[in-house]
């Protein structure tokens, strides 16, 4: 039996969700937990083991990758959801070892049928992260031997087409377990991928500064307490992750270029918005 | 000799030689050429002016001994002076002009020695005085045209040789007049175009200097409206995420909110339901921002897609276009798509999603409709016209179109292409 907690907090999604889920993961015994407005509030997992299905844009407390993992650290699996998140978060905050993440728009059954997934300890790809995954691995090429084979991208493609995972394991020959190795090897890729990118606090700051206020370079720094040249060393290490890691999309950037597209892809600016402007 | 004295005279032989002065490579404003042009002018008048000298021993007619041969020689010189003059006029230049220099020069040889036998030989030196001026040019000649060289000198010392042999046997103090004056006006036709085309090329590369920092300024001035213009440009797309992150914020926290709420609320009409799902995913669509694409193929998509939302479809569009497909599949395969949409909206069922994707590289092109609705049995079920002939176009075009479908379990409809 595992232990099943919502954590959102737009009560009138999750409200008649809880409602329609309970008898149906009751009937295969689990149990719901009263929903939870932010991670802070959820205590840890029971011993056997539970599922969180959290929202990625959290008003309060943490929020994205910092929710899965603190969550991940009470021992819960976590079950991604959102109305709308930016790629960036949704993709950072998966990568940060959440199970899966489906959209709020998914029928009950579908969102049912995820937590049943995850509950039993595998990995949940949706047509919507699939789609992520799909963007990512266009976008980006990761070193040989850590990217996906041909065969995988056409299986992962099957995903976005809206095949469901029966149906792409089907299409392209794969037994249960193979299944389940091409999808740790799809959120390997997605860790890999976001690894590149991996941004230290200090350069959110610098981005927050730069990319969600528009700061000129002095008066950022004066900002963040930092020499005008800490923060174009910052400025210089972002921009070169994330040519590293989006080689595409970075050709031509500058420097203040790349740290709005990517205060607004990791959604640095939605708290920003509620904090300063 | 010290090195003293041998600097200094280095340095006199630069002043002389008007070959040290470097080539100016940047001249539009022609400010060389128009030098050269003005120096050829000047050896030029120096030549037509010194002709009425030779007339002057025509007036003592009677004193000379074959005046006919004074006679010929002012006309000759008329003659050479004025091919002299048409040639500079119409190259613009002497210098390096080896043909001027060498018939200049002999026939101021040959004037010497016609000249001085118009004159008895105790009348000689008398009557080369009037040769003196024109020969003088010839001299001066040899510096415009030739520079400080070996063969200039050479020439000197060989006109020196013919004035004193033509004068021969009336040598007095006035020779030595005569050869210092071809001396004096060898040098002045070095000085003289040493310091104009030094004043001219020092003009032209000051000229230069000043076009490119009239060129650096005209372009820090464009660079500095580029910068303008994009920081204008920048503060525009900046407000446009800032707005669009407002907009989303907005319809994460508010509107989506609602829509999906309602469409799970069972209180509502099954209707009421669908529609909220619909607006919900309408929403999503918006946020997710498609309509950004700059390719015709991809708006094409969309709007496709938009169009069967409108009618009530559940479609979730999934489009990586990044470069165009041949015209003519793409209108074959939006049509086609736009059966199977219709289809789909027909027969899948009220609340099925249907998963619309595009991909296109330009060489490769792939475009599925899958629903997990109603289905259909293949097999048995009647075509539609518009289906049929849709498909079949696509076919036509060598691409693959592919419908799998079966009752209870969905539709799938492939098109593949690859160049």
């Amino acid at each position: 039996m595992a232990q099943i907690v919502f954590v959102d907090d737009h009560l009138m999604v999750v409200q008649p969700l809880v409602a329609w889920l309970i008898p149906h993961l009751a009937a295969r015994g689990h149990r719901m937990l009263p929903p939870a407005a932010d991670v802070t509030a959820v205590g840890p997992a029971g011993p056997s083991g539970g599922v969180a299905v959290c929202d990625v844009v959290l008003k309060v407390g943490p929020s994205g990758s910092d929710a899965v993992r603190h969550l991940r650290g009470l021992g819960w699996r976590v079950l991604l959801l959102s109305g709308h998140a930016p790629a960036g978060q949704v993709l950072e905050a998966v990568a940060e070892g959440a199970h899966g993440y489906v959209e709020k728009s998914q029928p009950s059954e579908e969102l049912a049928a995820a937590i049943e997934t995850v509950a039993a300890g595998r990995l949940h790809l949706s047509s919507a992260l699939a789609d992520l995954f799909y963007g990512g691995l266009r976008a980006s090429r990761l070193p040989p031997g850590r990217e996906l084979t041909s065969v995988d991208r056409d299986v992962l493609k099957s995903f976005v087409q809206g095949r469901t995972e029966a149906e792409a394991a089907a299409l392209h020959g794969l037994t249960t377990a193979r299944m389940q190795g091409f999808l740790s090897r799809a959120f390997a890729a997605n860790r890999a991928r976001r690894a590149l990118l991996s941004l230290s606090d200090r350069e959110r700051e610098v981005l927050v500064a730069i990319g969600c206020r528009d700061l000129d370079a002095e008066a950022a720094a004066r900002a963040l307490h930092m020499s005008a040249n800490t923060l174009n060393t910052h400025l210089r290490n972002i921009r070169a992750k994330y040519r590293t890691a989006f080689p595409d999309l970075a050709a031509g950037l500058t420097q203040r270029q790349t740290a709005r597209r990517l205060a607004l892809d990791l959604n640095l600016c939605g708290r920003t918005n509620h904090q300063n402007w | 000799m010290t090195v003293h004295t041998r600097s200094r005279r280095a340095g006199f032989v630069a002043a002389l030689d008007w070959r040290r002065v470097p080539a100016v490579p940047d001249d539009p404003d022609g400010i060389v050429a128009g030098n050269e042009e003005r120096v050829a002018k000047m050896i030029a008048f120096l030549r037509a002016a010194m002709v009425p000298f030779l007339l002057i021993p025509l007036l003592a007619w009677n004193r000379l001994a074959h005046p006919e041969l004074a006679l010929l020689a002012a006309a000759a010189c008329a003659v050479e002076a004025t091919w002299f003059v048409r040639r500079t006029l119409r190259r613009r230049s002497v210098r390096d002009d080896h043909v001027l220099v060498a018939v200049d020069y002999v026939f101021c040889l040959a004037l010497m020695v016609v000249g001085s036998r118009a004159a008895e030989p105790w009348l000689r030196n008398e009557i080369m005085t009037e040769v003196v001026p024109f020969s003088l040019v010839s001299s001066a000649l040899l510096g415009f045209a030739l520079g400080l060289r070996w063969r200039s000198v050479l020439g000197l010392l060989a006109l020196w040789g013919g004035w004193a042999a033509t004068v021969y046997p009336h040598l007095t103090l006035k020779l030595g007049s005569d050869l210092l004056g071809f001396v004096m006006w060898f040098l002045v036709g070095l000085y003289v175009p040493r310091l104009m085309r030094e004043l001219a090329a020092r003009t032209a590369r000051a000229a230069a200097k000043q076009r490119a920092a009239e060129r650096d300024a005209a372009r820090a001035t464009a660079e500095q409206h580029a910068a303008e213009r994009d920081a204008a440009e920048q503060r525009r797309l900046l407000d446009l995420a800032l707005h669009r992150e407002r907009m989303r914020s907005g319809l994460h926290d508010g509107v989506l909110t609602v829509l999906d709420g309602m469409a799970r609320d069972d209180r509502l009409a099954p209707e009421g339901r669908r529609s909220a799902r619909r607006a919900a995913l309408m929403a999503r669509n918006l946020l997710r921002g498609t309509a950004d694409t700059g390719s015709p193929f991809e708006k094409r998509l969309i709007e496709l897609s938009e169009t069967f939302v409108d009618l009530g479809v559940l479609v979730q569009p999934r489009f990586y276009v990044s470069a165009e497909p041949p015209p003519e599949l793409a209108e074959a395969v939006c049509a086609a798509a736009r059966e199977a949409l219709a289809n789909a909206a027909k027969y899948a069922g009220p609340d099925v999603e249907v998963h619309f994707f595009a991909e296109c590289d330009g060489d490769r092109l792939e475009v599925s409709v899958v629903d997990h609705g109603a289905g259909f049995d293949a097999a048995t079920a009647p075509r539609g016209r518009g289906t049929a002939e849709t498909f079949a176009a696509v076919r036509a075009l060598d691409a693959a179109c592919e419908v799998t479908s079966a009752p209870g379990r969905g539709t799938s409809v492939l098109m593949t292409w690859s160049r």
